[in-house]
């Protein structure tokens, strides 16, 4: 059984659909990346995941159970979403107080709340950092506290909307380590990003353009196919130009591939 | 704009500081109920003099007191002359004939209008204004030049005087007190107090965890706003907002130009922090367990019972005097 299982669904903010007849389905423990240009759908895909949207035809399935009002609450103890901004997911006053909000909300005992917040804070580096507050931390800080805020929550799957795209460098490869050890550890994640070098590590990457679902593919597929990414309006990354242009001309051995895969985990 | 104190917390260590904050607001109120039963002015000196036993003990300085009165410092001044002026019962302790003539009453004003001018050059606005005011009353008491065209008598009755001053120390003790709350209380902790305090309000179906949880939001976001706010100035000065200078209709279009953009910023941040509270699973009027717990120590009970008893005390001294 997957765990996220989508059929046919559509969800329009006007008279243009947002997601368009849309079907897909992620299985546990897969990192899976989604791509696709600013206004392709798929932010308004992962507000629909987590119920703050509802769905206008076709139905959405999380571990075996239909989203709807009655489940809503359910199914947002197994999914945690890190958003865009830094700044407006931080509800607490100090970072262990905003790791604790969620474990308030699921009424986790006080103890139990101590040891999460210990462990989770180590989890992702901030446990240094528990008594201070927000103004005086990073962005790439304040993202690392709303992961921990998240698996503290103890959820199977983790969305990361555009999560690292208002950070520094160091701020997004601290991030992407962090994702790494989720997936080492069992958790499956949903990657949401117009930056396809968060697409190279995944298992498998799905190109959303205009509400729909243009392909899915392993990383190697998506990535080296220019007319595909021409038409969801993203830009080929260099290495994999220099890949095409030696397939092109019969010059492209397995040695030079597996170079420039390496070169572009190093963009 | 980083680190920037919300109330005036300051930060420091004694019994003050250690204090429940349920302990703390509930010995406020029970201290400003003995201060309104006291109707005796020795009695009211007593209990300032407790207040100013009080702060060494808490090692709160008289300074930062006096910056938390310093705001209320013309009220309460107001309240004392108005209390002498028309309170005329008692024995006559004095009278200060006033005279006007255009020689006196135009240096007293050229005497204000120095003071007004003068003031910004100096930290003692307050010494000055009194110094200014006690000039423009012997001017307009002891120099009578040219043909006078009116005057006023004040008068100063014992009981007007007593009565003064006795509201002046009422005033002064409850602010000092609530400055004494808000110096030695985090925001925070003084909302979490609050929220415990006002608990019982349940009952008529006020919901004070979400006022709390409000209250707690909007101090996390007011060092995040005035961020915003800042880089929105500069923003609007880089392409030629002049935010110093200009006529109040100039000023009418710079405060809108902040305005606006703050006004869209906010919108914006509340749905999103709303998205991100639902997502994290935030269900309002949910019962919830809470990370920051209250623990009641052996100080608290002495504080409540210490003033418990002034309480009585005072309530007592008020029937048996």
């Amino acid at each position: 059984m997957p765990l996220i299982e989508l059929q046919d669904v559509s969800f329009s903010y006007g008279k243009t659909p947002a997601i368009d007849q849309l079907s897909l389905t992620v299985e546990a423990g897969e990192w899976v990346t989604i791509v696709g240009p600013n206004g392709s759908g798929k932010s308004t895909l992962a507000k629909l995941l987590i119920g703050l949207l509802k769905t206008q035809q076709g139905t959405i399935q999380v571990a075996g159970e239909t989203l709807d009002e009655t489940t809503v609450q359910g199914i947002r103890e197994k999914i945690g979403i890190i958003f865009q901004n830094p700044d407006n997911q931080f509800v607490g006053v100090t970072v262990k107080d905003d790791i604790a909000f969620g474990l308030e909300n699921l009424s986790v005992p006080y103890e139990e709340m101590l040891k999460r917040i210990d462990h989770y804070s180590k989890a992702v580096g901030m446990d240094a950092y528990l008594d201070k507050e927000p103004s005086q931390l990073s962005g790439g800080q304040k993202q690392r506290v709303a992961i921990a805020g998240t698996l503290a929550m103890k959820p199977e799957l983790i969305i990361f909307d555009e999560a690292t795209s208002m950070l520094d460098p160091t701020g997004r490869q601290a991030m992407l380590e962090i994702m790494h050890a989720l997936k080492a550890s069992g958790k499956t994640i949903l990657s949401i990003t117009h930056d396809l070098k968060e697409a190279l590590p995944a298992d498998r990457v799905l190109v959303m353009h205009e509400g729909r679902l243009l392909k899915s593919g392993t990383p190697r597929d998506i990535l080296r196919d220019e007319p595909l990414l021409k038409k969801a309006r993203l830009t080929l990354l260099e290495p994999f130009k220099y890949m095409n242009q030696l397939a092109k001309k019969k010059q492209l051995t397995d040695e030079w591939e597996a170079l420039l895969w390496q070169s572009a985990f190093t963009l | 704009m980083k680190n920037i104190v919300i109330g005036r917390y300051i930060p420091g260590d004694s019994f003050l500081y250690r204090m429940d904050p349920r302990v703390k607001l509930i010995a406020l109120f029970i201290l400003f109920v003995a201060v309104f039963v006291i109707d005796e002015l020795l009695v009211m000196g007593l209990a300032l003099l407790g207040i100013l036993v009080l702060l060494p003990l808490g090692k709160i300085s008289l300074k930062k007191v006096y910056f938390g009165l310093r705001p209320l410092l013309f009220l309460l001044i107001f309240t004392f002359v108005f209390q002498i002026l028309f309170n005329t019962q008692g024995r006559l302790l004095g009278t200060l004939r006033l005279t006007f003539d255009p020689l006196n009453v135009a240096l007293s004003v050229g005497i204000f209008a120095a003071w007004l001018f003068l003031k910004r050059f100096t930290s003692f606005t307050f010494i000055s204004f009194l110094v200014m005011v006690a000039g423009v009353l012997t001017l307009l008491s002891q120099l009578t030049l040219l043909a006078s065209f009116g005057s006023f008598t004040i008068a100063i009755y014992e009981e007007g005087l007593l009565f003064a001053i006795f509201i002046l120390l009422r005033l002064v003790i409850i602010v000092t007190l609530s400055t004494i709350l808000t110096i030695t209380t985090k925001p925070t902790d003084l909302n979490l107090g609050l929220e415990r305090v006002l608990k019982p309000l349940k009952i008529i179906r006020v919901n004070t965890e979400e006022i709390a949880m409000i209250i707690g939001i909007s101090l996390r976001y007011i060092p995040t706003l005035l961020d915003e706010a800042n880089k929105i100035i500069l923003a609007q000065a880089s392409r030629g907002v002049d935010f110093q200078e200009g006529k109040i209709k100039d000023k009418v279009v710079q405060i809108i130009s902040l305005l606006v953009p703050m006004f869209i910023i906010s919108f914006q941040r509340s749905d999103e922090l709303a998205n991100a509270m639902e997502a994290r699973c935030f269900v309002p009027g949910k019962p919830r367990t809470r990370l920051n717990q209250l623990t009641w120590k052996p100080l608290d009970t002495a504080v409540l019972v210490v003033t418990l008893t002034l309480m009585i005390v005072s309530i007592g001294v008020r029937i048996l005097w």
